[in-house]
């Protein structure tokens, strides 16, 4: 090594320089845990992941038309309701459908105009809603809609990479970053886990937290079940929760009594496709 | 005496004016989440910034509303 750079370093004073642990707790002390912290109002799910926080990035699961976006309207809803309005990349739905989607429609912000598979874009919208209107929770719909899978050589490393800068956005932004993601064909037939996201297992290697969601039609019509297959700060671990849609929106299905369970299902509750 | 285009140009104004309110409310809104964060552990402050949030939120759709009305009349208007 020449001798410049070496003198240059031991003055180094820059923000990302070495400190020892004691300055970094004593810089951590400053700050409060979390800057922003928002609840979903759905009880158990709530006591699952102990309210969402800046840094983390959420990644909403499940197969097609089983409630992922409905999940995450449903979020929406609540944490307006606590003045915290989100902002949204609706890949999926035209702008008309979306709207017409909420029950209720709250304050949300949104790109007048979408661009897929541009996550440069995505990530100069989201600094452009924080600078704007300070928003902190993003709901991006979703995964497959950031890259460009057709020039894609190989989808598991290019999501990798997306994950990667989307974590990395969540952290040093202080954002809350929710990603609806597809599952893997056949994967509602067999049992449904965070291993059957589509194309790539660091979906949920990079995630904070990974909600599998599922309709049950078979319990009731508007009935569907959210596991949080792990929660990387609370140590939850497939966690099952009773769902059901009323006016439009997800709220927790209490049962006055506990339901009857069959052999071999765990007090969880039984796994996918195994209620009739 | 009141005329098509002046009542036009009325109601244009009055959409014009209606969204720079929204923006500057919505603007504002980012500027209350800002104190929000920074007095995070003064829970009267976090009411306080959540009632007005709350009440910016109902002064942008009531806004909404006027606009979406004032859009109404001038197809009333174009009408005649």
């Amino acid at each position: 090594m020449s001798e410049k750079p070496e003198k240059n370093l031991a003055n180094y004073e820059g923000d990302d320089r070495v400190i020892s642990s004691a300055e970094m707790a004593l810089k951590l002390k400053e700050k409060p845990d979390s800057i922003i912290r928002v609840k979903s109002s759905i009880p158990s799910l709530d006591a699952a992941v102990e309210d969402f926080r800046d840094g983390e990035l959420i990644v909403i699961s499940g197969p097609t038309k089983n409630g992922k976006t409905l999940l995450a309207q449903t979020l929406t809803i609540s944490f307006a309701k606590q003045q915290h309005h989100c902002l949204w990349f609706s890949f999926e739905a035209p702008p008309r459908q979306f709207f017409d989607r909420f029950p209720e429609m709250p304050l949300i912000y949104l790109p007048q105009r979408l661009k897929a598979h541009a996550m440069i874009w995505i990530e100069e919208r989201i600094q452009e809603s924080f600078l704007k209107y300070h928003t902190r929770v993003i709901f991006l719909d979703h995964l497959h809609y950031l890259f460009d899978l057709a020039r894609t050589r190989n989808p598991s490393i290019e999501i990798g990479q997306v994950i990667r800068r989307l974590k990395t956005l969540a952290v040093n932004g202080e954002f809350i970053i929710f990603l609806l993601a597809h599952t893997v064909k056949g994967a509602s037939e067999n049992n449904l886990s965070y291993e059957s996201i589509r194309d790539s297992s660091f979906v949920s290697q990079e995630s904070d937290s990974v909600f599998m969601i599922k309709r049950t039609p078979k319990v009731a019509e508007n009935a569907a079940r959210l596991r949080v297959e792990f929660h990387r700060r609370t140590g939850c671990l497939e966690r099952v929760i009773n769902l059901v849609k009323v006016n439009g929106l997800l709220q927790e299905q209490t049962f006055k009594e506990e339901p009857t369970r069959r052999e071999g299902e765990s007090r969880e509750g039984p796994a996918w496709e195994k209620v009739s | 005496m009141v005329t098509p285009s002046l009542l036009t140009e009325f109601y244009e104004e009055n959409e014009k004016q209606a969204r720079a309110d929204i923006r500057y409310l919505q603007a504002d809104m980012g500027e209350m989440q800002t104190v929000r964060e920074r007095f995070a552990d003064d829970w009267q402050i976090e009411e306080l910034i959540r009632g007005i949030i709350f009440e910016e939120v109902q002064t942008i759709n009531l806004l909404k509303e006027e606009i979406e009305n004032v859009r109404e009349a001038r197809k009333e208007l174009g009408k005649l």
